[in-house]
């Protein structure tokens, strides 16, 4: 048996191919979401317009407002470009070059046109809408002061806090990490990682069947039992996974400065359940019969895909899609691996406690004893009419 | 052309397999663009799903704080312990919880009063929703308001107060999107389901080569092949001719399907955009092509291309803007994300976008990113016949 395991061992190192890019595959993503933006949350400037017509000469307090928002430095709102027609801000509009622009109105009061350009996730409109609605706020307020109690707005502690923005919240964290956007992304690559090593698993036990493969056929009269073959080659590609998951993991924790909780050992614990998930996924879809290993491959990219999208990889859109599945169809997501990994190094990240933590693991685990049964039911099999 | 229609028996062998991943990728731009509200014709608000913790019940000017809040955001329940608050950010099920704290209306009013300092609300945000800190300029205007109706005396009673900042709250600035023909707006849905279509196409396209690449590459195959009299750049035209064929099923069905799916979205819309958009999908089909090929040149097996597939749609998809907007990458990495092809696919989707209807001005920097799209075809395709020339003399020698 341990021989098996060494030669199943030396086997899947030998199958440069899929190793290579397998490992490649975490390295690159993570080292591109890292570039991408070290924190998705840090937003540039909004580009936007605002036309110096003639009420806006006469509207000094907005203009006041337009040039404290576009100031530059670490809290610029606004990357703001004056023209001096309506005309000219429609054109910067058509041509992509601004979210929107302000104008005032006839009223006094601003009003702001947004492009009709193809914005599915564009927030940047509220954050334009917010600025017009606070200075018609804030405009309105004052006279309704004036209306009911002008003597007030002579009030010297009133003027003061009219002209200071006080802000009325502060931001607490509840978590034992602080919330942020870019760990959404790891979390469910380390998933999707965890699903696509399921191609080791997938190219093992197809070299020990004896209907997929000519090496499993060759086998399949050695003098070798059948379960010790299984299990040798099973723990070979469970071994072989966690490798790769390890890698990718010590690169995105060490090289790449990502936190992912305060406990490696936690975090390997985490890794090695998923390396057992991803081996279990791979020897079933492995040992489905009849089907070649490039159409094997393709169901476990489609898996991969698929479960990526629902664990909110692929960018907004995909994220509150994923949000949605999990306030409403919260049990569905307990089948999906991506997310079923995610949520462990979730759990390390946000808990005080280890409770989240162990619930996945025994989830994960328990996910994985169904796959390794169903991957059984076709395993078992050791006579055939035709090979 | 024998190897060409070999090439093609042997990619029509499979047509449930091919279908069935090419309508599985398919179904995954289809719920990506679920979450998209087709309504560009009128401004909506983003804002983050709300838990609002009140341990002030009971307060007249507290509770009608949180009814505010609660009209103008999707309110989730959320018990009021830290276990119950880390499951809400863990799992992305409040973006921003709001806890009013015991004795705060009578605090605010005070304060307001006597023209001292507000007492403050916590908040937690999520950060892992790119908009969820929206909550607050609403809180901080309607708090805002609160105060200057007590401060001044307009309001005689925190009740009242509230009372009036709710109705300073229905006050807002005109907004419009804008509108430049007097044709249908395109299908936002539609859109956003062509805009991942670069990345089901470049998978598929991947996975449809690779089918006729790996029956090729096969080492008794290719040993037979080498030793036919058919020049080297004639057998790989044929094979890229059929690679082509292969392409234009991957096309049709990708494309036909969103046609099929967002018929209804598409009622009015101008068929000449539509028709502009489908060759771009087209134009960009050519680059998974030759990205195809090229990786055919490199790796042998089905298996591998799939997994290279997967990593180079995603990089393409990121860094050419797919998933997330360039606009919130890094200057470095905008400049970076005009050497993905997605990108100019990304560009071409944008313009056709704005397009209601086809002009001069629509269609001149639509070709220039069509443009592009052909050049990083024909590089490609260019490597890798060099490379495939490459692998003939390493074979001989």
């Amino acid at each position: 048996m341990l021989n098996t395991f060494k030669y199943s061992v030396l086997s899947l190192a030998r199958n440069k191919d899929v190793l290579l890019w397998v490992i490649l595959f975490p390295l690159v993503l993570a080292t591109m979401f890292l570039t991408i933006s070290g924190d998705f949350s840090a937003m540039n400037p909004i580009p936007t317009a605002v036309v110096e017509d003639i009420n806006y000469a006469n509207a000094s307090e907005f203009a006041d407002v337009i040039a404290t928002l576009s100031q530059p430095g670490d809290d610029q709102i606004l990357d703001m470009r004056h023209v001096e027609t309506q005309e000219e801000a429609d054109q910067l509009l058509l041509d992509g070059e601004i979210v929107g622009y302000f104008q005032i109105g006839t009223d006094a009061n601003p009003r702001v046109y947004f492009s009709p350009r193809f914005t599915p996730s564009d927030f940047r409109r509220t954050i334009l809408k917010d600025i017009a609605d606070r200075f018609v706020r804030a405009q309105a307020s004052i006279q309704t002061v004036a209306q009911h109690n002008p003597q007030a707005l002579a009030d010297p502690v009133l003027l003061t806090s009219l002209s200071d923005p006080a802000s009325f919240t502060q931001q607490v964290t509840v978590t034992a990490n602080e919330s942020v956007m870019s760990v959404r992304y790891y979390f469910a690559l380390l998933g999707m990682i965890a699903v696509l090593a399921a191609n080791i698993a997938l190219i093992g036990i197809m070299r020990t069947q004896a209907n997929l493969s000519d090496l499993g056929a060759r086998r399949a009269v050695g003098a070798t039992s059948r379960l010790k073959t299984l299990c040798a080659t099973f723990a070979a590609c469970w071994i072989f996974s966690l490798v790769c998951l390890l890698i990718a993991y010590s690169y995105a924790r060490f090289i790449l400065d990502i936190n992912f909780g305060s406990n490696d050992f936690a975090g390997i614990l985490a890794l090695a359940c998923a390396a057992l998930m991803a081996t279990s996924l791979g020897a079933l879809v492995g040992s489905i019969p009849t089907l070649t290993e490039g159409v094997k491959a393709g169901i476990l990219t489609v898996i991969a895909c698929f479960s990526a999208l629902f664990a909110g990889l692929y960018g907004d859109p995909s994220m509150r899609l994923a949000d949605n599945i999990t306030r409403n169809f919260p049990y569905l997501q307990q089948l999906n691996p991506v997310e079923q990994v995610a949520s462990l190094f979730y759990a390390l990240y946000f808990y005080d406690s280890y409770v989240q933590f162990f619930q996945g693991l025994i989830s994960l685990l328990i996910m994985s004893i169904v796959l390794f049964v169903g991957a059984l039911l076709f395993l078992r099999r050791q006579r055939y009419a035709h090979i | 052309m024998h190897i060409f229609r070999t090439a093609l028996r042997i990619f029509f062998s499979r047509p449930v397999y091919l279908l069935t991943y090419l309508t599985a990728l398919s179904a995954i731009g289809i719920f990506m663009s679920m979450g998209i509200d087709d309504s560009q014709n009128e401004f909506e608000e983003a804002r983050p799903t709300v838990a609002i913790i009140n341990r002030d019940q009971g307060n007249d000017f507290s509770e009608a704080f949180a009814d505010f809040v609660a009209s103008r955001a999707e309110i989730v329940e959320l018990a009021d312990d830290r276990q119950s608050m880390q499951d809400a950010v863990a799992q992305n099920y409040a973006s921003y919880i709001m806890i009013i704290p015991a004795g705060y209306g009578d605090e605010f009013a005070s304060a307001a009063a006597h023209g001292m300092a507000s007492p403050v609300i916590d908040t937690v945000i999520s950060q892992t929703v790119i908009f969820g800190a929206l909550m607050d300029p609403l809180v901080n205007d309607y708090l805002s308001a609160a105060r200057l109706y007590l401060q001044s005396g307009t309001a005689a009673t925190p009740h009242e107060a509230a009372q009036l900042a709710k109705e300073s709250m229905e006050d807002s600035a005109v907004a419009t999107v804008m509108q430049y023909e007097d044709s249908t707006a395109m299908s936002v849905s539609y859109l956003g389901y062509m805009t991942f279509a670069s990345y089901t196409i470049l998978l598929s396209v991947i996975i449809s080569v690779s089918v006729l690449l790996a029956a090729f590459n096969r080492t008794d195959v290719r040993k037979r092949d080498l030793a036919a009299p058919v020049s080297r750049l004639k057998f790989n035209m044929q094979l890229a001719a059929a690679c082509f064929v292969a392409m234009l099923f991957s096309w049709a069905v990708v494309g036909g399907l969103g046609l099929v799916v967002y018929r209804d979205a598409l009622v009015g819309v101008s068929a000449t955009v539509i028709i502009l958009l489908l060759v771009s999908l087209l134009a960009f089909s050519l680059v998974a092509l030759s990205l195809a090929f090229l990786l055919g040149q490199i790796l042998a097996s089905e298996t591998t291309m799939n997994v290279a597939g997967n990593i180079i749609g995603l990089v393409f998809a990121f860094m050419g803007g797919i998933f997330i907007p360039t606009d919130f990458m890094p200057d470095i990495m905008q400049s970076i994300a005009q050497f993905v092809p997605t990108y100019y696919y990304g560009n071409a989707i944008t313009e056709l976008a704005q397009a209601q209807a086809v002009s001069a001005q629509t269609i001149t920097p639509l070709l220039g990113n069509l443009g592009m799209l052909v050049l990083f075809a024909m590089t490609f395709f260019a490597v890798a016949l060099a490379l495939s020339r490459l692998r003939l003399q390493s074979s001989a020698s």
